[in-house]
């Protein structure tokens, strides 16, 4: 029984079943040829390996570290990172490089996307839902913006991609509203005439199961809600009356 | 939670597209736009299939449609700093580690994707197939010609020096 190379490969690599691999086992057994084919694969196999086997000992460089770890954004803290970044001169030597976030920049390099459904949250026309006010910090854009503005935690809007969470008087004197929109979910403080975004973070997706439904907000969203609420969420009643002033207090 | 095991596998990924782009700065970018996708499309993901596989394949197209066109296009093969992985086994190996790496950055691209799905990270056969959206049958000829050509590359001294 003759085998070819692309039998005999597939052996070495561990990957016939049987009754194949009985057979090939044999004729290897028996033919000193064959065994030197199977060894050179095995060889080559393990020389590959091990040439980029060090890659697995690197330590995961922060950037790519903190993205998967955690898909919270803190602007805040993404902002004080680059301040840092920034005052920390680049090596002379450094290659000129394209960056790999050419319209966003720090900021959105800061950004998770992923949580951000890319495009759909990040538009230059204004449709999006979100953007950078002058300090780099988000900030509520477009439907987003409006929703957080006209919709009722207790009357949600059928036909809106925003579904508000709670509504909250803050300890600070203003009032915080969490939402999400579609996957995302994050926290929404009125500041002035706007509603800037401390957290956004993605939902604990349940091995990756949708649920358009899923009222529970992320822990990190929950935490910053924590950290500000002023006695319990609005009802129904405070949360209109807050509307009709405008969201001031 | 998807994060977690993204974050779990951060290394194998790394590793991936460092075998795929030999610039760890390209592949670090290429594994930053391959996670922003897989990411923004986790609803995608089928639960109960391969995480690893599905990210391999974000990443392949990653770089076929996006980074690749970015990096530097006079790159010439730059060879992991000198030391870099100098572990137990001293300067030797590390000329045989450079000189492998060398060998795949003078492959095809499709040569080398396939060696470094198989060879590099050690996928089954069936989940590399599955990565590249090709039946068995091509995968394992496609590799077969791929260990050749690499074979061959490294027992000619002068194409890695």
């Amino acid at each position: 029984m003759t085998f070819s190379d692309d039998i005999l490969m597939a052996y070495a690599d561990g990957e016939l079943a049987e009754p194949q691999r009985s057979q090939v086992d044999a004729a290897v057994r028996a033919d000193p040829e064959l065994a030197a084919i199977v060894e050179r694969h095995r060889a080559l196999r393990a020389r590959v390996f091990d040439a980029f086997a060090g890659v697995l000992e690197e330590p995961v460089p922060a950037r790519l570290d903190a993205a998967a770890a955690s898909k919270v954004l803190s602007l805040d803290a993404a902002r004080n990172a680059r301040t840092r970044a920034a005052a920390t001169p680049a090596p002379a030597a450094a290659p000129v490089r394209q960056p790999v976030w050419p319209r966003w920049g720090a900021l959105a390099a800061t950004l998770v996307l992923g949580v951000l459904a890319g495009s759909l949250w990040f538009k230059d026309d204004g449709g999006g839902f979100v953007g950078a006010d002058g300090g780099g910090r988000l900030v509520a854009r477009g439907q987003l913006a409006g929703a957080l503005s006209r919709q009722l935690a207790s009357d949600p809007a059928p036909n809106s991609p925003v579904r508000i969470g709670v509504s909250f008087a803050t300890r600070d004197g203003g009032y915080c509203r969490s939402f999400s929109v579609g996957a995302s979910a994050g926290l929404a403080c009125r500041e002035g005439e706007t509603w800037r975004i401390p957290v956004l973070s993605d939902k604990a997706a349940s091995g990756g199961a949708y649920r358009q439904a899923a009222s529970t907000a992320p822990e990190a969203v929950l935490d910053a809600i924590d950290e500000r609420i002023a006695g319990t969420t609005m009802n129904a009643a405070a949360e209109r009356a807050a509307r009709e002033r405008g969201w001031r207090r | 939670m998807l994060a977690n095991e993204l974050a779990a596998l951060l290394p194998r990924m790394r590793r991936f597209a460092r075998s795929i782009t030999f610039h760890r700065e390209d592949a670090d970018d290429l594994v930053q736009v391959a996670m922003e996708r897989a990411l923004g499309r986790s609803e995608q993901y089928t639960d109960g299939t391969r995480l690893d596989s599905w990210l391999f394949r974000i990443i392949r197209n990653a770089w076929i449609d996006e980074v690749r066109s970015r990096v530097r296009r006079d790159a010439v093969f730059a060879p992991e700093e000198e030391g870099e992985h100098v572990g137990h086994d001293g300067a030797e190996a590390q000329v045989q580690r450079m000189a492998v790496q060398k060998a795949m950055s003078l492959l095809s691209e499709e040569h080398r994707i396939v060696v470094a799905l198989v060879l590099v990270d050690g996928l089954p056969y069936k989940e590399a197939a599955a990565v590249l959206d090709i039946p068995m049958g091509t995968l394992t000829s496609r590799l077969a010609r791929a260990r050749e050509a690499l074979q061959k590359l490294l027992s000619d001294e002068r194409a890695l020096t």
